[in-house]
């Protein structure tokens, strides 16, 4: 019981580690005007984890809680969910934006790339670097503009 | 505005509400009347709940996060079934009140998890809350179902009242649905929840007002479950259960591509409609339906019509071809509905008991959770998931249609010849379950027919016949003595076949004197017989098989190694091999070979 516990625990705090990353990223993220509008009708923000695992689904549910009432949350599993395939450029549906967001290092410092998509010809990625200040993460510098490479088209 | 005319105006207001909840007979039928405003404040609360999804966490995680979850309380859907679905008919006949209990029960239930939910529609908690609404539903619908045919005064009206109740309920849904919407764009989902319970609520105080149905008497349990375990009910239940595991299946497997494809949620909403209006349809449908063609062919049609327009969808995975999809299986459902009841209806005229009802029921409801547990666990793609289907709907399609026209074959063949039989056989299955009187009578029924169909000129007759009257007489005489009443009892069976045997099956050997070998479960079991009932009373040879199945047919059981039949229990071992392997009861017609 106690290594169940033990477990438990670990995967609690592994799922906090990650929420509290990706809840600074994409802060910042939103914080950029040509991202989310405010408002009933803005559009869902279509999150895509860059990585094999995915995001768990307790870390989506923090999310999706720390920005309730600010910006809509949208986890896909597949870019299809989140892309008009249909049109040439492949834009994001609604005019809205897909966010990609890679796994977390668990070197140190600790990073975390981040891409963001609206169509086939607008991509952009960056490297957040994170540092943990008095027991909570945060941003220890602006994120660094680096090449896209989750969000490109197949080659 | 003056007083009086406002008066005037909310009287009129209030008077369709009045009449609803009104304890006239809305439906021709007195008690079933009382569940029509329960049924309204439920279809009504349904339709909320529906909406204020729209407004939950399920349309924001990914479904591949969301699956394991979703699959875990999915299984845990099933043990509610397992469980408690088995004690809800019991617990209707037995318990005074027990009917509204169990209705109440799922609809405060569903009143109070509604509250529950409506303030954690954005955590984790939804899954559980939502599967125990679902699980609620589940009991509901079982025990709805089940009262439906126990409260009905007359039971010519089951399908007429049952058309009626869903289509008020697809009316009373279709009405919120709009206010629903109203209040998730001014309020928010939690709201469009609390809206719901109060329905919920509604409607559980509602059920108070159910009468108490007359319970059938314990002696009636014999020939109910005789009827209700008949090919023709068991056919039933296996389409519709058939029927409700393609909607349990389309509900999660199409919920799941039209979130892959990054569908809006009016999509959604859209495709949930067209399966109610199919459902209202329907209704319409069914009675047009019936005049043309029998139940079982209605549920043959039921199962074709979703199988061949899965065809299209799983070919052209389109918003119209899954909207024109739904339409259907809500029409198909709505008509294999009414011809379930009618199957019920016809085939189990003595079927009174909520227990009897329960038991199908669940077995229908539990087929719509393993369709839903498929289509989580197998992550079909669109088309492949719908071509799957489409190939198993019209497959058990043909296979129905087939048997159908292979027993029609067999019944032009046989015709009304094997009638006397058929009904000697009937009082022989009739009377090793207990029910001697109908048993005697149908003795005598089947010695005048016999009789009447036969050519041969026979003195001895109508002294036979004249005998086994006043011997059907002394057995539904309650005043003679028991013992006395199942000597007759024999005796006018033996007479009967006899007569038969003479004018109908010359030569063949009489079932009466097969099951007196039986080892169990035929008229003359020898007393202490073994268990296994190995070796006892062995003929030296099986003889041949003589018996077909037909649905149109009596009752036995068939073994399946040597092919004879005979009269008795589940799991009886086979009176002439000494093998464990009756395949149940089968209606079957006697032909000779």
């Amino acid at each position: 019981m106690r290594v169940l516990a033990g477990c438990a625990g670990e995967v609690a705090a592994q799922d906090d580690r990650e929420s509290d990353f990706y809840a600074e990223a994409l802060a910042w993220l939103v914080a950029r005007p040509d991202v989310a509008d405010e408002g009933i009708d803005s559009p869902p923000l279509y999150i895509e984890h860059l990585g094999p695992d995915g995001i768990s689904l307790d870390v989506q549910v923090d999310l999706i809680d720390h920005f309730d009432g600010l910006v809509e949350l949208r986890f896909v599993d597949a870019r299809a969910e989140a892309v008009d395939e249909s049109l040439v450029e492949m834009p994001v549906r609604d005019d809205s934006v897909l966010v990609g967001l890679g796994p977390i290092s668990d070197d140190q410092p600790t990073e975390l790339r981040a891409e963001l998509y609206r169509d086939l010809d607008d991509v952009t990625a960056y490297r957040f670097t994170m540092r943990r200040s008095d027991g909570e993460w945060t941003l220890a510098e602006a994120p660094e503009v680096v090449d896209p490479e989750g969000l490109v088209a197949d080659p | 505005m003056s007083d009086d005319a406002a008066g005037h105006d909310l009287r009129r207001v209030r008077f369709p509400l009045r009449r609803l909840v009104a304890s006239g007979p809305a439906l021709g039928d007195t008690n079933a009347s009382r569940l029509l405003p329960v049924l309204v404040f439920h279809s009504a609360g349904e339709t909320l709940f529906a909406i204020s999804l729209a407004g939950s966490l399920f349309f924001n995680v990914s479904l591949d996060a969301a699956r394991p979850r979703i699959l875990l309380y999915l299984a845990l859907t099933m043990a509610p079934f397992v469980v408690l679905a088995p004690l809800v008919g019991p617990f209707i006949d037995r318990v005074r009140g027990g009917h509204r209990v169990v209705l109440m029960t799922a609809l405060g239930g569903r009143a109070l998890v509604a509250v529950l939910l409506a303030s954690q529609l954005r955590s984790l908690l939804l899954y559980p809350f939502a599967f125990a609404i679902l699980v609620l539903a589940k009991i509901y619908s079982v025990s709805r179902n089940s009262l439906v045919p126990v409260l009905v005064d007359e039971r010519d009206h089951l399908v007429v009242v049952n058309s009626r109740l869903a289509r008020d309920g697809t009316i009373a849904g279709a009405v919120t649905s709009p206010i629903g919407v109203l209040i998730l764009n001014t309020g928010g989902a939690d709201w469009v929840l609390r809206t719901g319970a109060v329905l919920y609520l509604i409607g559980t105080l509602l059920a108070l007002r159910i009468p108490q149905p007359q319970v059938a008497s314990t002696a009636g349990s014999v020939v109910e479950s005789t009827e209700l375990t008949g090919p023709g009910v068991r056919t039933a239940v296996a389409g519709m259960a058939t029927l409700r595991c393609a909607a349990g299946f389309v509900f999660f497997h199409v919920g799941c591509v039209l979130m892959q494809e990054g569908e809006p949620l009016w999509v959604f909403g859209l495709v949930a409609g067209a399966g109610a209006v199919g459902g209202f349809v329907g209704t319409f449908v069914a009675p047009w339906l019936r005049r043309r063609v029998d139940e079982q062919m209605m549920l043959t049609m039921a199962l074709a019509l979703p199988g061949a327009l899965a065809v299209v969808a799983a070919l052209r995975f389109h918003r119209i071809s899954i909207v024109a999809f739904a339409l259907a299986l809500g029409l198909a459902g709505s008509v294999a509905r009414r011809a379930f009841d009618g199957v019920v209806q016809t085939e189990a005229p003595h079927a009174r008991r909520g227990k009897a009802y329960a038991g199908l029921e669940t077995r229908i409801e539990i087929g719509w959770v393993i369709g839903a547990l498929l289509a989580v666990v197998s992550r079909a793609p669109d088309g492949a998931g719908l071509a799957v289907l489409a190939v198993w709907l019209l497959s058990i399609t043909g296979d129905r249609w087939w048997s159908a026209r292979a027993a029609a074959r067999l019944d032009a063949e046989v015709g009304a010849r094997t009638l006397p039989i058929r009904l000697i056989e009937t009082a022989e299955s009739l009377a090793a379950r207990g029910d001697r009187q109908q048993a005697a009578v149908l003795a005598v029924a089947a010695a005048e027919t016999a009789r009447e169909q036969s050519d041969i000129d026979d003195g001895d007759a109508e002294e036979i016949i004249d005998r086994l009257r006043a011997r059907g007489h002394a057995v539904v005489d309650d005043t003679e003595p028991a013992d006395d009443r199942a000597d007759d009892t024999v005796q006018a069976l033996s007479d009967a076949r006899e007569l038969v045997d003479r004018y109908i099956a010359p030569g063949r050997e009489a079932p009466v004197a097969r099951s007196a070998r039986g080892p169990t479960g035929g008229l003359h079991n020898p007393p202490g017989c073994p268990a296994d009932g190995k070796g006892v009373n062995l003929p030296a040879a099986a003889p041949a098989p003589v018996l077909e199945p037909s649905p149109s047919g009596l009752l036995a059981r068939a073994c399946r190694s040597c092919e004879v039949t005979w009269f008795g229990e589940d799991g009886d071992f086979c009176w002439c091999c000494g093998e464990v392997g009756s395949t149940g009861p089968l209606r079957i017609v006697v032909v000779r070979r």
